[in-house]
């Protein structure tokens, strides 16, 4: 064995074949383990990956979600403002005060839409996993020419899956194609004219009472404006007042106007078909108006 | 020395294995994530395009007319009818449709899909007798093969 300085050389040279086979071999282990740690963080860029992309989905979801809330919302929207408003046309005593008439259609579509959207849309939501918070109805009637019926819906959206939260409006116009102005003026006239034809009927000389108040029934029925659309119900009494020697009887003829009878055409919502079709009503504006009038019947050989 | 030179191999041999069972690891935590990544990619894929159509089909209020029309009158032609109106903005995919109450039970289906398939819904309200009823759409869609 070769000695250098007291060195065993066979030993040293072991030794720097050893250390350099451990070294190669941590070299190998090392890279071993880079090549792991890249496979690691593969995976975990894999996982967000698809965390994102359940994400992305979750947010389609959501938006399908928000797209079916909102057309069943206009839907229940408009099936609750066709019902109330034929409800109310056809019911109202009080057409004639188109303020009144607006103002109660508002309040009552306020509290129905509030009613219906609470009730149903819950129902909706729970099959997409998110929960509806309905903020505020708000309603709104214009009625300068037709009645035009706006409604505004705030809502709050939770998605019960990502726990986010999201605020919605929704906002729905209905055209009822009922112009109340219109109905009111035209009813007004009406008035008007029956008011002049009883007018100039008043203390009439005739021959037969009978005769008479058909007459004034067929004048009453002829002078109502735009006969198509408006119709009058009345009732006419026949009250004798006075009987002189069987010369002349005096009678008092009592025409009780109760209500015009106008036809008018309301945009109907039909949820069949989801659309709007023109539908004709009759709509009942009372007058509750008594009118007397004299007639003076005379005997046939007197006249 | 001689402690040294055996107490080296041993760590190497330790440090080795647990590396290879790391790799192990590693691989078959991979495969399956690759393959669900796969998948994912697929599914979501579908249902962004059964989405699509279901809120391209929405616009159109022929086919939520059909629905109600068969939901309140029961009439068959119309259920067909909104499925054909699905089917041709789905080429080169199976479709069935099936209504159901909000009690589950099947008012009507149409059509047939393979397995697997990707299914998304639409919740009807509709207004019958002073009440509001629910019912809920069901569309499966699978590629055709």
């Amino acid at each position: 064995m070769k000695e250098v300085y007291g060195i065993n050389m066979y030993c040293l040279s072991g030794f720097h074949q050893r250390s350099k086979g451990a070294l190669s071999t941590y070299a190998s282990l090392l890279l071993l383990l880079s090549i792991i740690m890249s496979l690691v963080s593969y995976i975990k860029v894999l996982e967000e990956e698809n965390e994102l992309r359940a994400m992305a989905l979750r947010a389609v979801e959501v938006n399908m979600a928000l797209l079916n809330i909102n057309e069943e919302l206009k839907n229940m929207a408009f099936v609750t403002i066709s019902n109330s408003l034929k409800e109310l046309l056809m019911n109202s005593d009080n057409v004639d005060n188109v303020t009144v008439v607006s103002k109660i259609l508002k309040e009552q579509l306020k509290y129905e839409i509030l009613k219906v959207a609470n009730e149903c849309i819950d129902r909706v939501a729970d099959d997409y996993g998110v929960k509806v918070y309905i903020k505020e109805v708000n309603v709104k009637t214009i009625v300068s020419g037709e009645l035009i019926i706006e409604v505004n819906i705030t809502m709050k959206v939770k998605d019960n899956v990502l726990g986010i939260s999201k605020m919605e409006s929704l906002s729905v116009e209905y055209n009822t194609g009922v112009s109340l102005k219109k109905i009111t003026a035209e009813c007004r006239y009406t008035l008007k004219q029956i008011e002049h034809l009883l007018a100039d009927s008043n203390h009439t000389i005739c021959k037969d009472i009978t005769e008479f108040v058909k007459q004034l029934n067929r004048n009453i029925t002829s002078v109502v404006y735009n006969k198509d659309s408006i119709n009058v119900e009345k009732d006419i009494e026949i009250v004798l007042v006075n009987e002189r020697s069987g010369l002349f009887k005096e009678y008092v003829i009592r025409v009780h106007l109760v209500k015009l009878i106008v036809k008018i055409g309301i945009n109907e919502y039909d949820q069949i078909t989801r659309s709007f079709n023109n539908r004709y009503i009759d709509l009942a504006v009372y007058v509750n108006k008594n009118y007397d009038l004299v007639a003076l019947v005379i005997r046939k050989n007197v006249l | 020395m001689n402690s040294r030179g055996t107490i080296f191999p041993i760590v190497d041999l330790i440090l080795a294995i647990s590396l290879l069972m790391l790799g192990v690891m590693v691989i078959f935590t991979i495969k399956p994530l690759l393959m669900e990544n796969k998948l994912i990619k697929q599914v979501d894929e579908e249902l962004i395009l059964a989405y699509n159509v279901m809120a391209n089909v929405i616009d159109d209020r022929k086919f939520l007319g059909c629905i109600t029309r068969y939901i309140m009158y029961n009439y068959k032609q119309a259920l067909t009818d909104a499925y054909d109106m699905l089917r041709d903005r789905l080429p080169n995919r199976l479709l069935k449709m099936i209504l159901l109450t909000s009690n589950g039970q099947i008012l009507g289906e149409v059509g047939y899909v393979h397995m697997p398939f990707v299914q998304i819904r639409y919740v009807f309200m509709i207004y019958e007798g002073g009440v509001w009823h629910k019912y809920v759409l069901l569309i499966r869609i699978s590629p055709e093969k």
